[in-house]
């Protein structure tokens, strides 16, 4: 099938045989001719009929959109390079707004904005069309965020807690993990069954071919779609892109389904924008940006939402990802999306190279609904850990001046070094959120305090392993009620002491 | 009188008109049989000669094309004013939003020139907002006009929902809150909070949110401020006026300035910037007929008070409150900046001698930390003499004293809210500057209410308290 069939639903071949066909008459609104055209962007005469945000197709078989009709000119932004388009060629309206195709088919493959394969996997039959710019659900359409996504990251699931239905910003310099946090949260999907859109924003070939092995090396690939479109591709496509893997999520969200959308990333995304515009010769704005870049983004991430039970309660929870140049989050584009989104995760340049990662700084990020969709097991945990770890950062300061400190002090340095330790989190390790809630539990309780700062993590997942052989009962209990009652507060009591005098006589016998 | 689309561009529409050009501001009307029929209201913006006009479209352009009809109204934008307004949620027409049958009353224009300059009244007295930052330090006019400036993700929106808790309920007029170009998610939130607590039924909602497009938001205040006006002419009612965020309306005003063909000014902004700002923050004023109290939200972009939107704003308040993102940082909401907010009415006539007092003491010793920082970072508190360092210690209290847990944020924080008169207030942070409290733990000031609680909360730390 060519690009125009599979978009269009209409063959190529009986768009000709209709022209064919058709009974001349001296009117020419639905055919133009391409008067200029340069640089990704045509202008095309006559094509009366031209709608805002149709679909136009060129004699060659490419595609466009049009983007702004003028008293004599349509302004079309071509979608497609591989076919040539030359001044004189004819111009076709299709009488379609532009359109992505639907449904559970595009599950574990990669595609292009428009639902083409790129992944050599065969044809792919849509189960419905749905515009690229929808509407956002309304005010009464939604409730709160109440459910809460884990992403098996400790730290965020722990302090930065994020729902379904969120928006929630990553941001911070290149190469500080950004895209590893969005690839470790939709892995960690897979036992959840959270459907998985990745839109990838003029990244390379390789990146994504890397993110496609991941994931299906995780086995989270057959509840994911990867939309790809590459840095050398029309910025039309690159602009494309998220709005189409938006509408491919709302598909999903509208039949009841909670679906976890990733744009990576939005910096590149606003780029694209300003290019497009500026070829338009759209007077550009602050840092030539055009005047409407915050509606850009600010209705594409409206439409992600909880919807209410009337709506049938799916979601689409957002994770956009930012690139800030030398840390600075208080530029432009970074501080248009932080007043869009629920909320941030900063990743700091400084705590990668310091070797804790996620680089997440806990100070910086914030998730303004994850809290109320927390489950109570992690509420219990988290609050102290907050506290034990912003007690340490102060007394950290103390230390590196060497001072003499008192007991208690030590005391709660100690911990927080283990606090510390615990939060590092290696690659694609995503843990479940009953063995968060577990370590966390066994950190606050100070059961970790014996060990030293390098062994705790050793000793929390040799702990885990024990009670999952030993007290899987236990184990289920937590993952299946998600608190602390006083009956699992009491079996992990016991189960810990068994297991520290287990612990020792192996480490005893292994030294 | 029908016209004819001849250009679109983004939400501007230019359209031709045979004879009987429509007037500027009048509405026009199209049908879009593209989506679903849907009825589409322009507002016309600039004549452009021989018989054409350029309008801004109040919602989606998608599926218009060239030679579409395009019917005169006759009228401006209106919105139907009566009192059974009272409970619900409208978008900038008017049209309710909340599911709920249509609005009756007699429809008027939103675009209307300011009060008359007889009729104004300046009222200074004082509104209690039980906020001890607020209260203390840029004490509230009723019948003035407040602005919360700060940027992405220093808590004004949750500030605003701590207003309209503390003093909406506790008013006893009518509140107006107008959402302009925020997230739908907050209105949802808004909508539950004022229908839990009950203020809903003397409130009108209207919404223009950052899904709308550009025509709409720089509209929606002005339909929030039509409904005000009403209840304050015909109902002689104290309004409160909420408004999240008014940045966003000139951030709409910027997005179509350049389709409509304006030279952009200053950062991108529109030339007509001062103006469009002047237009809207004039009519809101207090009368003969009733007050009316606005607090307004101001997002500063890229966190720069210098911006030519935030700067405009300034000139137009009577309190001007001032979130700080290195404030917020330390843990510290309401992240108030001390030393960059005022207020107009922080004077011994309007608050008493010993509100100001206490106030400027706190300010003086703020100020004085701040040149402190340098040295203390170079050299270290050890060096700093017995006086600096005791200044140190209470501009620190301070600081901390200065946090408060908040009724609506007691989800995310698990500490209850807190309301503190004003007295209480005053008290507190006279016994800070004045030395009383200098043997308390600095941990106790954080996050708590009154002078009690801290003594209360330095008790729990195991501190010695009288």
């Amino acid at each position: 099938m060519s690009m125009a069939e599979t978009i269009l639903g209409i063959p190529w071949k009986e768009i000709e045989k209709r022209i064919e066909k058709y009974n001349f008459t001296p009117r020419l609104s639905n055919i133009g001719y391409v008067k200029y055209v340069g640089d990704g962007v045509a202008q095309v005469s006559l094509l009366d009929d031209a709608f805002l945000g149709e679909m136009v197709v060129f004699s060659s078989g490419a595609l466009g959109m049009v983007l702004s009709l003028s008293e004599e000119f349509v302004g079309v932004v071509l979608l497609s390079k591989d076919k040539e388009v030359k001044e004189g060629d004819l111009v076709y309206s299709t009488g379609k707004i532009i359109q992505v195709p639907v449904g559970s088919s595009f599950l574990g493959r990669v595609i292009d904005p428009l639902g083409n394969p790129l992944d050599n996997l065969g044809n792919i039959y849509p189960e419905g069309f749905l515009p690229i710019d929808r509407p956002a659900p309304t005010i009464f359409e939604r409730e709160p965020v109440k459910e809460p996504l884990y992403t098996g990251i400790r730290i965020i699931d722990a302090l930065i807690p994020i729902g379904h239905g969120q928006r929630e910003l990553i941001l911070g310099d290149r190469q500080t993990g950004k895209t590893t946090i969005a690839i470790d949260t939709i892995i960690n999907q897979r036992r959840y069954g959270t459907i998985c859109i990745y839109v990838a924003i003029a990244q390379k070939r390789t990146n994504i071919a890397r993110i496609y092995q991941t994931l299906k090396d995780y086995k989270a690939l057959a509840n994911t779609i990867i939309i790809a479109t590459f840095p050398d591709q029309p910025p039309s496509l690159r602009y494309l892109a998220p709005f189409s893997g938006c509408a491919m999520g709302e598909y999903f969200m509208m039949q009841g389904e909670k679906v976890l959308i990733v744009y990576d990333d939005l910096t590149k995304h606003a780029n694209t924008y300003r290019e497009i515009a500026l070829l338009l010769r759209r007077i550009p704005g602050r840092e030539a940006y055009p005047g409407d870049i915050f509606y850009l983004h600010s209705h594409l991430l409206e439409r992600s939402a909880k919807l209410n039970i009337k709506k049938g309660g799916g979601s689409l929870t957002a994770l956009p990802i930012a690139e800030t140049l030398a840390g600075e989050i208080s530029t432009y584009i970074p501080t248009n999306l932080i007043s869009i989104t629920d909320g941030q995760i900063y990743l700091d340049t400084a705590l990668f190279n310091a070797g804790i990662r996620p680089a997440i700084n806990v100070g910086l990020s914030v998730s303004r609904v994850g809290g109320s969709a927390q489950p109570k097991g992690m509420r219990q945990v988290a609050g102290m850990l907050r506290l034990s770890l912003a007690q340490y950062r102060e007394f950290s300061l103390f230390l590196e001046f060497g001072t003499e400190l008192d007991a208690t002090t030590k005391k709660k340095v100690e911990r927080g070094l283990r606090i510390e330790e615990i939060l590092k989190q290696g690659i694609h390790e995503v843990q479940p959120i009953e063995e968060e809630i577990i370590t966390f539990y066994l950190l606050n309780g100070g059961f970790l305090d014996i060990y030293p700062v390098s062994e705790v993590k050793q000793v929390v997942s040799k702990y885990i392993e024990y009670i999952s052989t030993k007290y899987s009962p236990l184990l289920s209990l937590i993952r299946q009620k998600l608190e602390l009652n006083d009956q699992v507060i009491y079996e992990l009591h016991n189960s810990f002491q068994e297991f520290q005098r287990e612990y020792a006589n192996s480490s005893r016998t292994s030294s | 009188m029908e016209g004819k689309i001849i250009a679109i561009n983004g939400p501007v529409v230019d359209v031709y008109f045979h004879k009987e050009i429509p007037a500027l501001n009048e509405a026009l009307e199209i049908i879009n049989f593209r989506d679903n029929n849907k009825r589409l209201i322009l507002e016309v913006r600039m004549h452009l000669g021989n018989g054409k006009v350029r309008a801004v479209a109040l919602g989606s352009t998608m599926g218009l094309s060239r030679g579409m009809p395009v019917k005169r109204l006759y009228h401006p934008l209106r919105i139907p004013l009566s009192e059974k307004l009272l409970g619900r949620v409208i978008n900038v027409l008017g049209e309710p939003i909340d599911g709920e049958e249509p609005i009756a009353g007699d429809l008027e224009s939103i675009i209307k020139k300011p009060v008359e300059f007889h009729r104004i009244q300046p009222s200074y007295s004082i509104l209690e907002t039980g906020i001890k930052a607020v209260d203390l330090l840029t004490p509230f006019p009723r019948g003035g006009k407040i602005g919360l400036f700060g940027g992405a993700g220093v808590g004004k929106t949750i500030l605003i929902m701590e207003l309209i808790h503390n003093i909406a309920t506790a008013h006893g007029g009518i509140s107006v809150f107008a959402g302009v170009g925020e997230r739908s998610r907050e209105g949802n939130e808004l909508w539950l909070e004022m229908k839990n607590s009950g203020v809903i039924s003397k409130a009108v909602l209207i919404f223009g949110q950052m899904n709308e497009p550009p025509g709409v938001r720089m509209r929606v205040p002005y339909t929030a401020l039509t409904v005000s006006e009403y209840f304050r002419d015909y109902l002689g009612k104290d309004i409160l006026l909420l408004m999240d965020n008014v940045f966003r309306f000139v951030q709409a005003g910027m997005e179509i300035s350049s389709l409509l063909g304006r030279i952009p000014s200053a950062v991108g902004y529109q030339p007509t910037l001062i103006t469009e700002m002047g237009e809207l923050e004039e009519r809101i004023v207090s009368t003969d007929m009733g007050s009316i109290t606005s607090v307004q939200a101001v997002y500063v972009p890229a966190d720069d008070l210098t911006d030519p939107a935030p700067a405009t704003i300034f000139s137009h308040l009577d309190s001007t409150l001032v979130l700080s993102r290195e404030i917020a940082e330390m843990g510290i909401y309401p992240a108030v900046d001390p030393l960059a907010s005022s207020s107009q009415v922080l004077e011994p006539q309007f608050v008493g001698e010993e509100h100001v007092r206490v106030a400027r003491k706190v300010v003086e010793v703020l100020q004085h930390y701040e040149n402190l920082k340098d040295i203390i970072s170079i050299l270290g508190i050890e060096e700093l003499s017995e006086e600096d360092r005791l200044i140190v210690q209470r501009a620190r209290k301070i600081q901390l004293f200065l946090s408060q847990p908040f009724f609506v944020a007691s989800n995310y924080t698990n500490i209850p809210g807190v309301y503190v008169p004003r007295d209480k207030t005053i008290e507190g942070f006279s016994a800070i500057v004045d030395g009383e409290v200098d043997d308390i733990p600095e941990d106790a000031f954080y996050m708590v209410g009154t002078l009690d609680d801290v003594k209360k909360k330095a008790r729990e730390l195991g501190a010695f308290v009288y």
